[in-house]
């Protein structure tokens, strides 16, 4: 790889990391969970259920045109 | 770049069994049942893990084609994480409506493959030292 295209790869690890931060911050949590929060994380379960049912783009394996 | 692999590790450990030391406020929506919500953040964390390796991946693809394993171990975790989310999800409602040890021992092995794949997804970057 050049140095280029290793310095994107970082800028890219940085945006992964930022996508991820607001799950870490809800496992981290520690102490007693307030009630608010236990329905938030129920409506992520919810709508898991509808993600799954009809996934993003991104989760769909691109077949080549010749075949995979 | 290192310690996002870490991280994530570290924030798959926190989702395991042992779980971290909280209680639930009542009255909530788990009524006090923390395996019920355990498994809720379980799963939830997962998929979120999941979902952002490959938003990342896919975003990403040009600059990453350089390291066509990545897309490789991406595109294996699109096909395989699905059925094993959806799978935990409905070993959470089966364990929602009846609280048996057997229900009970079947969640805990729907959480054990979420965890597993999502591990997967940490790993891709891990083993290119992300």
């Amino acid at each position: 790889m050049t140095p280029a295209q290793i310095l994107l790869l970082a800028s890219a690890a940085t945006e992964l990391l930022s996508m991820l931060i607001p799950a870490i911050q809800t496992v981290v949590a520690g102490g007693t969970v307030p009630a608010e929060r236990q329905l938030a994380i129920q409506a992520r379960v919810d709508r898991l259920r509808a993600t799954l049912g009809e996934l993003p783009a991104h989760w769909r394996v691109d077949v080549p045109p010749d075949g995979p | 770049m290192r310690h996002l692999s870490k991280l994530i590790a570290c924030m798959l450990v926190l989702i395991g069994p042992l779980g971290c030391k909280t209680q639930l406020e009542t009255p909530g929506v788990y009524n006090g049942d923390r395996v019920l919500y355990d498994a809720d953040l379980t799963i939830t964390t997962a998929f979120t893990l999941i979902d952002s390796v490959l938003l990342w991946e896919s975003n990403n693809r040009e600059l990453l084609s350089a390291i066509p394993e990545i897309r490789k171990a991406c595109d294996k975790i699109r096909l395989k994480a699905p059925p094993i989310l959806q799978a935990a999800i409905n070993a959470r409602d089966a364990y929602s409506e009846n609280r048996t040890t057997e229900n009970r021992l079947t969640l805990d092995g729907a959480l054990s493959l979420a965890r597993s794949v999502a591990n997967d997804a940490a790993s891709i970057l891990q083993d290119h030292g992300l």
